[in-house]
Protein backbone atom coordinates (compact mmCIF):
# COMPACT_ATOMS: atom_id res chain seq x y z
CA UNK A 1 0.00 0.00 0.00
CA UNK A 2 1.73 3.19 -1.20
CA UNK A 3 1.34 6.72 -0.02
CA UNK A 4 -1.06 8.96 -1.92
CA UNK A 5 0.05 12.17 -0.22
CA UNK A 6 3.30 13.02 1.54
CA UNK A 7 3.84 16.30 3.31
CA UNK A 8 7.21 16.92 4.90
CA UNK A 9 8.65 19.89 6.72
CA UNK A 10 5.87 22.22 5.64
CA UNK A 11 6.29 25.73 6.99
CA UNK A 12 4.04 28.67 6.34
CA UNK A 13 4.42 31.85 8.32
CA UNK A 14 1.85 34.61 8.77
CA UNK A 15 2.10 37.59 11.10
CA UNK A 16 0.11 35.97 13.89
CA UNK A 17 0.10 32.28 12.95
CA UNK A 18 2.41 29.75 11.42
CA UNK A 19 2.51 26.15 10.33
CA UNK A 20 5.64 24.62 11.81
CA UNK A 21 7.30 21.54 10.37
CA UNK A 22 4.03 19.90 9.33
CA UNK A 23 4.78 16.37 8.17
CA UNK A 24 2.45 13.45 7.55
CA UNK A 25 1.57 10.81 4.98
CA UNK A 26 -1.70 9.52 3.62
CA UNK A 27 -1.73 5.84 2.74
CA UNK A 28 -3.73 4.56 -0.20
CA UNK A 29 -7.18 3.05 0.53
CA UNK A 30 -7.58 5.09 3.70
CA UNK A 31 -9.94 7.79 4.81
CA UNK A 32 -7.76 10.15 6.80
CA UNK A 33 -9.35 12.60 9.18
CA UNK A 34 -7.49 15.83 9.73
CA UNK A 35 -8.67 17.10 13.08
CA UNK A 36 -8.14 20.15 15.20
CA UNK A 37 -10.01 23.04 16.71
CA UNK A 38 -10.87 26.16 14.73
CA UNK A 39 -7.73 28.10 13.85
CA UNK A 40 -5.45 25.11 14.40
CA UNK A 41 -4.09 25.25 10.85
CA UNK A 42 -6.24 22.68 9.01
CA UNK A 43 -7.37 25.02 6.24
CA UNK A 44 -3.93 26.58 5.83
CA UNK A 45 -2.38 23.12 5.50
CA UNK A 46 -4.94 22.08 2.89
CA UNK A 47 -4.47 25.35 1.00
CA UNK A 48 -0.71 24.90 1.05
CA UNK A 49 -1.08 21.34 -0.27
CA UNK A 50 -3.27 22.62 -3.10
CA UNK A 51 -0.93 25.51 -3.86
CA UNK A 52 -3.53 28.14 -2.97
CA UNK A 53 -1.10 29.71 -0.50
CA UNK A 54 2.64 29.83 -0.96
CA UNK A 55 4.50 27.67 1.50
CA UNK A 56 7.57 29.14 3.15
CA UNK A 57 9.34 25.78 2.86
CA UNK A 58 8.61 22.06 2.74
CA UNK A 59 7.86 19.35 0.25
CA UNK A 60 4.50 18.12 -0.99
CA UNK A 61 4.23 14.96 -3.02
CA UNK A 62 0.99 13.59 -4.38
CA UNK A 63 0.90 10.19 -6.12
CA UNK A 64 4.68 10.14 -5.59
CA UNK A 65 5.20 13.28 -7.67
CA UNK A 66 6.32 16.70 -6.61
CA UNK A 67 3.33 19.06 -6.60
CA UNK A 68 5.23 22.07 -7.92
CA UNK A 69 6.62 20.27 -10.97
CA UNK A 70 3.51 18.26 -11.85
CA UNK A 71 0.69 20.55 -10.77
CA UNK A 72 -1.60 20.12 -13.76
CA UNK A 73 -1.18 16.33 -13.91
CA UNK A 74 -1.78 15.97 -10.16
CA UNK A 75 -4.79 18.30 -10.09
CA UNK A 76 -6.35 16.26 -12.86
CA UNK A 77 -6.44 13.35 -10.42
CA UNK A 78 -7.74 15.07 -7.29
CA UNK A 79 -11.21 16.19 -6.33
CA UNK A 80 -11.53 19.11 -3.97
CA UNK A 81 -14.32 20.34 -1.72
CA UNK A 82 -13.44 23.64 -0.05
CA UNK A 83 -14.86 24.88 3.23
CA UNK A 84 -16.97 27.73 1.91
CA UNK A 85 -18.90 28.50 -1.20
CA UNK A 86 -16.34 28.86 -3.95
CA UNK A 87 -18.73 29.12 -6.85
CA UNK A 88 -19.82 31.98 -9.05
CA UNK A 89 -23.12 32.67 -7.35
CA UNK A 90 -24.88 34.08 -10.41
CA UNK A 91 -24.28 31.00 -12.51
CA UNK A 92 -26.55 28.00 -12.65
CA UNK A 93 -25.08 24.63 -11.67
CA UNK A 94 -25.12 23.67 -15.36
CA UNK A 95 -23.08 26.75 -16.26
CA UNK A 96 -20.64 26.20 -13.41
CA UNK A 97 -20.17 22.61 -14.52
CA UNK A 98 -19.53 23.80 -18.10
CA UNK A 99 -16.62 25.87 -16.75
CA UNK A 100 -15.12 23.20 -14.47
CA UNK A 101 -15.66 20.01 -16.52
CA UNK A 102 -13.41 20.87 -19.51
CA UNK A 103 -10.43 21.23 -17.16
CA UNK A 104 -10.40 17.46 -16.52
CA UNK A 105 -9.30 14.87 -19.04
CA UNK A 106 -11.37 12.15 -17.35
CA UNK A 107 -14.59 14.08 -16.83
CA UNK A 108 -17.65 11.82 -16.89
CA UNK A 109 -21.00 13.36 -17.71
CA UNK A 110 -22.59 10.04 -16.74
CA UNK A 111 -21.13 10.22 -13.21
CA UNK A 112 -22.08 13.89 -12.98
CA UNK A 113 -25.69 13.14 -13.89
CA UNK A 114 -25.86 10.22 -11.46
CA UNK A 115 -24.65 12.35 -8.54
CA UNK A 116 -26.94 15.24 -9.49
CA UNK A 117 -29.88 12.80 -9.52
CA UNK A 118 -28.76 11.11 -6.30
CA UNK A 119 -28.59 14.49 -4.56
CA UNK A 120 -31.82 15.71 -6.24
CA UNK A 121 -30.06 18.77 -7.65
CA UNK A 122 -31.61 20.65 -10.54
CA UNK A 123 -28.81 21.74 -12.90
CA UNK A 124 -30.78 24.80 -14.00
CA UNK A 125 -30.97 26.18 -10.48
CA UNK A 126 -28.87 29.25 -9.71
CA UNK A 127 -26.10 28.64 -7.21
CA UNK A 128 -27.08 31.71 -5.18
CA UNK A 129 -30.41 30.02 -4.37
CA UNK A 130 -28.83 26.81 -3.00
CA UNK A 131 -28.75 25.98 0.68
CA UNK A 132 -25.42 25.22 2.39
CA UNK A 133 -26.14 21.50 2.19
CA UNK A 134 -27.00 21.66 -1.50
CA UNK A 135 -23.82 23.63 -2.24
CA UNK A 136 -21.76 21.00 -0.49
CA UNK A 137 -23.54 18.28 -2.49
CA UNK A 138 -22.84 20.16 -5.72
CA UNK A 139 -19.19 20.65 -4.76
CA UNK A 140 -18.97 16.93 -4.05
CA UNK A 141 -20.62 16.13 -7.40
CA UNK A 142 -17.98 18.18 -9.22
CA UNK A 143 -15.20 16.61 -7.17
CA UNK A 144 -16.38 13.06 -7.87
CA UNK A 145 -17.22 13.29 -11.57
CA UNK A 146 -13.72 13.05 -13.02
CA UNK A 147 -12.46 9.74 -11.60
CA UNK A 148 -10.37 11.46 -8.94
CA UNK A 149 -7.93 9.22 -7.06
CA UNK A 150 -7.68 11.54 -4.07
CA UNK A 151 -10.46 13.51 -2.49
CA UNK A 152 -9.43 16.50 -0.39
CA UNK A 153 -12.19 18.09 1.63
CA UNK A 154 -11.95 21.04 3.97
CA UNK A 155 -14.64 20.99 6.67
CA UNK A 156 -17.28 19.55 4.34
CA UNK A 157 -19.65 18.66 7.17
CA UNK A 158 -19.44 21.95 9.02
CA UNK A 159 -22.87 23.53 9.44
CA UNK A 160 -24.73 20.64 7.84
CA UNK A 161 -27.65 18.77 9.34
CA UNK A 162 -27.12 15.15 10.47
CA UNK A 163 -28.97 13.67 7.49
CA UNK A 164 -26.78 15.40 4.90
CA UNK A 165 -23.68 14.58 6.94
CA UNK A 166 -24.63 10.93 6.99
CA UNK A 167 -25.22 11.00 3.19
CA UNK A 168 -21.77 12.52 2.73
CA UNK A 169 -20.15 9.80 4.83
CA UNK A 170 -22.02 7.16 2.84
CA UNK A 171 -20.70 8.67 -0.43
CA UNK A 172 -17.17 8.62 0.97
CA UNK A 173 -17.48 4.96 1.91
CA UNK A 174 -18.82 4.11 -1.57
CA UNK A 175 -15.99 6.06 -3.15
CA UNK A 176 -13.38 4.10 -1.19
CA UNK A 177 -14.89 0.78 -2.33
CA UNK A 178 -13.48 1.42 -5.83
CA UNK A 179 -9.99 0.74 -4.45
CA UNK A 180 -6.74 2.62 -4.92
CA UNK A 181 -8.29 5.85 -3.69
CA UNK A 182 -7.74 8.13 -0.72
CA UNK A 183 -9.70 10.73 1.21
CA UNK A 184 -8.22 13.56 3.23
CA UNK A 185 -10.96 15.14 5.24
CA UNK A 186 -10.55 18.01 7.68
CA UNK A 187 -13.13 18.54 10.37
CA UNK A 188 -13.68 19.64 13.91
CA UNK A 189 -16.79 17.45 14.14
CA UNK A 190 -14.99 14.33 15.26
CA UNK A 191 -18.11 12.19 15.61
CA UNK A 192 -18.21 11.94 11.79
CA UNK A 193 -14.75 10.45 11.79
CA UNK A 194 -15.63 7.77 14.34
CA UNK A 195 -17.85 6.27 11.62
CA UNK A 196 -15.59 6.41 8.57
CA UNK A 197 -11.96 7.35 9.26
CA UNK A 198 -9.10 4.86 9.12
CA UNK A 199 -6.33 7.28 10.08
CA UNK A 200 -6.34 10.43 12.17
CA UNK A 201 -3.99 13.38 12.15
CA UNK A 202 -4.29 16.01 14.87
CA UNK A 203 -3.02 19.51 14.32
CA UNK A 204 -2.90 22.25 16.92
CA UNK A 205 -1.38 25.69 16.77
CA UNK A 206 0.22 24.87 13.42
CA UNK A 207 1.95 21.71 14.64
CA UNK A 208 1.07 18.05 14.11
CA UNK A 209 0.43 16.41 17.48
CA UNK A 210 -0.16 12.88 16.27
CA UNK A 211 -0.75 10.74 13.20
CA UNK A 212 -2.24 7.38 14.07
CA UNK A 213 -4.69 4.71 13.03
CA UNK A 214 -8.10 5.46 14.49
CA UNK A 215 -8.61 1.97 15.94
CA UNK A 216 -5.19 2.00 17.62
CA UNK A 217 -5.91 5.40 19.03
CA UNK A 218 -9.28 4.37 20.43
CA UNK A 219 -7.75 1.16 21.85
CA UNK A 220 -4.84 2.94 23.52
CA UNK A 221 -6.66 5.78 25.22
CA UNK A 222 -9.13 5.55 28.07
CA UNK A 223 -11.21 7.93 30.09
CA UNK A 224 -10.58 7.44 33.80
CA UNK A 225 -12.88 8.63 36.56
CA UNK A 226 -12.41 8.54 40.28
CA UNK A 227 -12.43 10.31 43.58
CA UNK A 228 -10.25 13.41 43.96
CA UNK A 229 -8.72 12.02 47.18
CA UNK A 230 -6.87 9.26 45.31
CA UNK A 231 -5.03 11.74 43.10
CA UNK A 232 -1.48 12.71 43.96
CA UNK A 233 1.37 14.46 42.18
CA UNK A 234 2.78 11.18 40.96
CA UNK A 235 -0.36 9.63 39.41
CA UNK A 236 -1.45 12.97 37.94
CA UNK A 237 1.49 12.61 35.52
CA UNK A 238 -0.23 9.61 33.91
CA UNK A 239 -2.92 11.80 32.43
CA UNK A 240 -2.83 13.82 29.23
CA UNK A 241 -5.58 15.99 30.59
CA UNK A 242 -7.29 16.03 33.94
CA UNK A 243 -10.43 17.77 35.12
CA UNK A 244 -11.51 17.88 38.72
CA UNK A 245 -14.86 18.89 40.16
CA UNK A 246 -16.37 18.54 43.64
CA UNK A 247 -17.68 15.13 42.56
CA UNK A 248 -14.36 13.69 41.38
CA UNK A 249 -11.91 13.70 38.53
CA UNK A 250 -12.03 12.75 34.85
CA UNK A 251 -8.82 12.25 32.95
CA UNK A 252 -7.65 10.89 29.61
CA UNK A 253 -4.64 8.59 29.55
CA UNK A 254 -2.79 6.26 27.22
CA UNK A 255 -1.06 4.60 30.17
CA UNK A 256 -4.05 2.54 31.17
CA UNK A 257 -2.20 -0.40 32.71
CA UNK A 258 -0.06 1.89 34.85
CA UNK A 259 -3.08 3.87 35.95
CA UNK A 260 -4.92 0.67 36.90
CA UNK A 261 -1.96 -0.45 38.96
CA UNK A 262 -1.22 2.78 40.76
CA UNK A 263 -4.68 4.31 41.26
CA UNK A 264 -7.23 2.24 43.17
CA UNK A 265 -11.00 2.35 42.70
CA UNK A 266 -11.13 3.97 39.31
CA UNK A 267 -13.73 3.65 36.57
CA UNK A 268 -12.27 3.06 33.12
CA UNK A 269 -14.37 4.02 30.11
CA UNK A 270 -13.84 4.12 26.37
CA UNK A 271 -12.90 7.47 24.92
CA UNK A 272 -14.14 9.31 21.88
CA UNK A 273 -11.90 10.97 19.29
CA UNK A 274 -13.04 14.28 20.69
CA UNK A 275 -11.86 13.31 24.20
CA UNK A 276 -8.44 12.37 22.81
CA UNK A 277 -8.21 15.49 20.68
CA UNK A 278 -9.11 17.79 23.56
CA UNK A 279 -6.79 15.92 25.93
CA UNK A 280 -3.85 16.47 23.61
CA UNK A 281 -4.70 20.11 23.10
CA UNK A 282 -5.31 20.80 26.79
CA UNK A 283 -2.26 18.72 27.71
CA UNK A 284 -0.14 20.74 25.36
CA UNK A 285 -1.50 23.99 26.80
CA UNK A 286 -0.74 23.03 30.42
CA UNK B 1 -8.70 25.30 -21.59
CA UNK B 2 -8.24 29.00 -22.26
CA UNK B 3 -11.47 29.04 -24.23
CA UNK B 4 -13.47 27.74 -21.27
CA UNK B 5 -12.04 30.35 -18.92
CA UNK B 6 -12.96 33.08 -21.39
CA UNK B 7 -16.39 31.50 -21.69
CA UNK B 8 -16.58 31.73 -17.87
CA UNK B 9 -16.01 35.50 -18.09
CA UNK B 10 -18.82 35.77 -20.62
CA UNK B 11 -21.11 33.62 -18.46
CA UNK B 12 -20.63 35.59 -15.26
CA UNK B 13 -21.08 38.96 -16.95
CA UNK B 14 -23.30 38.02 -19.86
CA UNK B 15 -25.78 40.91 -19.56
CA UNK B 16 -23.05 43.52 -19.06
CA UNK B 17 -20.96 42.12 -21.88
CA UNK B 18 -23.90 42.03 -24.28
CA UNK B 19 -24.81 45.66 -23.59
CA UNK B 20 -21.20 46.87 -23.88
CA UNK B 21 -20.61 44.90 -27.08
CA UNK B 22 -23.73 46.44 -28.62
CA UNK B 23 -22.64 49.93 -27.51
CA UNK B 24 -19.17 49.43 -28.95
CA UNK B 25 -20.70 48.07 -32.12
CA UNK B 26 -22.87 51.14 -32.72
CA UNK B 27 -20.07 53.63 -31.87
CA UNK B 28 -18.77 53.91 -35.47
CA UNK B 29 -22.35 54.58 -36.59
CA UNK B 30 -22.71 57.44 -34.08
CA UNK B 31 -19.38 58.94 -35.14
CA UNK B 32 -20.28 58.62 -38.83
CA UNK B 33 -23.50 60.56 -38.16
CA UNK B 34 -22.00 63.27 -35.91
CA UNK B 35 -18.60 63.72 -37.62
CA UNK B 36 -18.82 62.24 -41.13
CA UNK B 37 -15.39 63.60 -42.10
CA UNK B 38 -13.53 62.37 -39.03
CA UNK B 39 -10.89 59.73 -39.78
CA UNK B 40 -11.52 56.24 -38.47
CA UNK B 41 -8.60 56.38 -36.04
CA UNK B 42 -10.25 58.15 -33.09
CA UNK B 43 -13.58 56.26 -33.14
CA UNK B 44 -11.61 53.01 -33.34
CA UNK B 45 -9.28 54.06 -30.50
CA UNK B 46 -12.29 55.01 -28.39
CA UNK B 47 -14.06 51.73 -29.17
CA UNK B 48 -11.04 49.69 -28.20
CA UNK B 49 -10.25 51.54 -24.97
CA UNK B 50 -13.86 51.61 -23.79
CA UNK B 51 -14.34 48.00 -24.85
CA UNK B 52 -11.23 46.65 -23.20
CA UNK B 53 -11.32 48.54 -19.93
CA UNK B 54 -15.08 48.68 -19.31
CA UNK B 55 -15.55 45.04 -20.21
CA UNK B 56 -12.61 43.92 -18.14
CA UNK B 57 -13.75 45.94 -15.14
CA UNK B 58 -17.32 44.59 -15.44
CA UNK B 59 -16.07 41.01 -15.46
CA UNK B 60 -13.56 41.67 -12.67
CA UNK B 61 -16.14 43.36 -10.45
CA UNK B 62 -18.51 40.42 -10.82
CA UNK B 63 -15.64 38.01 -10.16
CA UNK B 64 -14.74 40.01 -7.05
CA UNK B 65 -18.24 39.25 -5.70
CA UNK B 66 -17.11 35.61 -5.43
CA UNK B 67 -13.47 35.96 -4.38
CA UNK B 68 -13.10 32.28 -3.49
CA UNK B 69 -14.10 31.09 -6.95
CA UNK B 70 -10.57 31.72 -8.23
CA UNK B 71 -9.36 29.37 -5.49
CA UNK B 72 -11.70 26.64 -6.73
CA UNK B 73 -10.49 27.14 -10.30
CA UNK B 74 -6.90 26.81 -9.09
CA UNK B 75 -7.67 23.45 -7.49
CA UNK B 76 -8.53 22.13 -10.97
CA UNK B 77 -6.03 21.53 -13.79
CA UNK B 78 -6.63 25.09 -14.99
CA UNK B 79 -3.82 26.24 -12.66
CA UNK B 80 -2.81 29.87 -12.18
CA UNK B 81 -0.99 30.44 -15.47
CA UNK B 82 -4.05 29.53 -17.51
CA UNK B 83 -6.20 31.98 -15.57
CA UNK B 84 -3.79 34.86 -16.29
CA UNK B 85 -3.36 33.92 -19.94
CA UNK B 86 -7.14 33.83 -20.41
CA UNK B 87 -7.33 37.50 -19.38
CA UNK B 88 -4.83 38.41 -22.10
CA UNK B 89 -6.61 36.34 -24.74
CA UNK B 90 -9.74 38.21 -23.69
CA UNK B 91 -7.95 41.43 -24.72
CA UNK B 92 -7.12 40.03 -28.16
CA UNK B 93 -10.72 38.90 -28.67
CA UNK B 94 -12.17 42.30 -27.77
CA UNK B 95 -9.64 44.08 -30.00
CA UNK B 96 -10.56 41.78 -32.88
CA UNK B 97 -14.27 42.34 -32.24
CA UNK B 98 -13.76 46.14 -32.28
CA UNK B 99 -11.78 45.94 -35.51
CA UNK B 100 -14.33 43.71 -37.23
CA UNK B 101 -17.28 45.88 -36.12
CA UNK B 102 -15.48 49.07 -37.14
CA UNK B 103 -14.60 47.67 -40.56
CA UNK B 104 -18.06 46.24 -41.25
CA UNK B 105 -19.84 49.45 -40.28
CA UNK B 106 -17.35 51.67 -42.15
CA UNK B 107 -17.81 49.56 -45.26
CA UNK B 108 -21.55 50.07 -45.01
CA UNK B 109 -21.47 53.79 -44.16
CA UNK B 110 -18.31 55.50 -45.44
CA UNK B 111 -15.66 53.43 -47.15
CA UNK B 112 -13.15 56.31 -47.16
CA UNK B 113 -12.77 55.98 -43.38
CA UNK B 114 -11.42 52.44 -43.51
CA UNK B 115 -8.46 52.01 -41.20
CA UNK B 116 -4.98 51.63 -42.61
CA UNK B 117 -2.42 49.31 -41.06
CA UNK B 118 -0.65 52.21 -39.33
CA UNK B 119 -3.83 53.35 -37.53
CA UNK B 120 -4.68 49.80 -36.46
CA UNK B 121 -1.20 49.24 -35.07
CA UNK B 122 -1.12 52.65 -33.38
CA UNK B 123 -4.45 51.86 -31.63
CA UNK B 124 -3.12 48.42 -30.76
CA UNK B 125 -0.04 49.92 -29.15
CA UNK B 126 -2.01 52.52 -27.15
CA UNK B 127 -4.52 49.95 -25.96
CA UNK B 128 -1.82 47.40 -25.15
CA UNK B 129 -0.01 50.02 -23.05
CA UNK B 130 -3.22 50.86 -21.15
CA UNK B 131 -4.38 47.25 -20.71
CA UNK B 132 -0.85 46.03 -20.14
CA UNK B 133 -0.37 48.51 -17.32
CA UNK B 134 -3.80 47.96 -15.83
CA UNK B 135 -3.77 44.13 -15.71
CA UNK B 136 -0.77 43.61 -13.39
CA UNK B 137 -2.17 46.31 -11.06
CA UNK B 138 -5.49 44.48 -10.94
CA UNK B 139 -3.82 41.13 -10.28
CA UNK B 140 -1.78 42.72 -7.51
CA UNK B 141 -4.32 44.94 -5.78
CA UNK B 142 -7.74 43.71 -6.93
CA UNK B 143 -10.33 45.44 -9.05
CA UNK B 144 -11.43 48.15 -6.59
CA UNK B 145 -7.93 49.51 -5.96
CA UNK B 146 -6.95 49.09 -9.62
CA UNK B 147 -10.00 51.09 -10.66
CA UNK B 148 -9.06 53.86 -8.20
CA UNK B 149 -5.46 53.92 -9.47
CA UNK B 150 -6.74 53.95 -13.07
CA UNK B 151 -9.12 56.87 -12.51
CA UNK B 152 -6.44 58.84 -10.64
CA UNK B 153 -4.02 58.21 -13.51
CA UNK B 154 -6.57 59.42 -16.06
CA UNK B 155 -7.09 62.59 -14.02
CA UNK B 156 -3.36 63.19 -13.87
CA UNK B 157 -2.97 62.51 -17.58
CA UNK B 158 -5.82 64.91 -18.36
CA UNK B 159 -3.62 67.61 -16.82
CA UNK B 160 -0.97 66.55 -19.33
CA UNK B 161 -1.53 69.16 -22.05
CA UNK B 162 -1.13 71.98 -19.50
CA UNK B 163 2.01 70.42 -18.00
CA UNK B 164 3.35 69.61 -21.44
CA UNK B 165 2.93 73.21 -22.68
CA UNK B 166 5.00 74.37 -19.71
CA UNK B 167 7.63 71.70 -20.28
CA UNK B 168 7.71 72.02 -24.07
CA UNK B 169 10.49 74.60 -24.25
CA UNK B 170 12.76 72.12 -22.48
CA UNK B 171 11.82 69.06 -24.56
CA UNK B 172 14.26 68.50 -27.35
CA UNK B 173 12.84 65.40 -29.09
CA UNK B 174 12.89 65.94 -32.84
CA UNK B 175 9.44 64.75 -34.01
CA UNK B 176 10.21 65.90 -37.54
CA UNK B 177 12.07 62.62 -38.02
CA UNK B 178 8.90 60.54 -37.64
CA UNK B 179 7.42 61.20 -41.11
CA UNK B 180 10.74 60.24 -42.68
CA UNK B 181 10.52 56.69 -41.28
CA UNK B 182 9.14 54.44 -44.04
CA UNK B 183 5.56 53.32 -43.17
CA UNK B 184 6.51 49.66 -43.48
CA UNK B 185 9.29 50.03 -40.91
CA UNK B 186 7.04 52.14 -38.69
CA UNK B 187 4.38 49.42 -38.75
CA UNK B 188 6.90 46.74 -37.89
CA UNK B 189 8.17 48.85 -34.98
CA UNK B 190 4.61 49.46 -33.73
CA UNK B 191 3.78 45.76 -33.96
CA UNK B 192 6.98 44.69 -32.23
CA UNK B 193 6.61 47.23 -29.42
CA UNK B 194 2.98 46.15 -28.93
CA UNK B 195 4.01 42.49 -28.73
CA UNK B 196 6.84 43.36 -26.33
CA UNK B 197 4.57 45.40 -24.01
CA UNK B 198 1.92 42.66 -24.14
CA UNK B 199 4.47 39.95 -23.33
CA UNK B 200 6.12 41.89 -20.51
CA UNK B 201 2.74 42.75 -18.97
CA UNK B 202 1.66 39.10 -19.14
CA UNK B 203 4.89 37.93 -17.54
CA UNK B 204 4.52 40.47 -14.72
CA UNK B 205 0.89 39.38 -14.17
CA UNK B 206 1.92 35.71 -14.19
CA UNK B 207 4.55 36.42 -11.56
CA UNK B 208 2.16 38.44 -9.38
CA UNK B 209 -0.66 35.89 -9.61
CA UNK B 210 1.67 32.95 -8.98
CA UNK B 211 2.38 34.35 -5.51
CA UNK B 212 -1.14 35.52 -4.70
CA UNK B 213 -2.83 33.94 -1.68
CA UNK B 214 -6.19 32.57 -2.79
Amino acid sequence: MGNILEVSGLHKAYKDFSLTDVSFTLPEDCITGFIGINGAGKTTTIRAILGLVQKTSGMIKIFGKNMEDNEQEIKNRIGVVLDESCFYEDLTMKEMKSVIAPAYSEWSDKDYKEYMDRFSLNPRQKISTLSKGMRMKFALTLALSHSADLLIMDEPTSGLDPLIRSQLLEIMTDYMKQGGKGVFFSTHITSDLEKVADMLILINDGKILFEQEKDDLLDNYRLIKGDNRILNDENKKLFLSLRTTDFGFTGVTNKVAEAQKSIPDIIIEKTTIEDIMLAHIEGGNK
Amino acid sequence: MLFHLIKKDFLIAKTHILIILILIGVMPLIYARLEPNMSGFFPFLYMVIVGEIVLLQSVSQLEAKNPKAAALLCTTPYVRNTIVKAKYVFFILIFTYCYVMHTVITLLVNKTNLLDANSILMVLLISVIIYGTYMPIEFKYGVIKAKFIFITTILVISLGPMLLSNLLPYITIDFSLLPTIPPGIMNIVLALVSIAVFAVSMMVSLKIFSKKEL
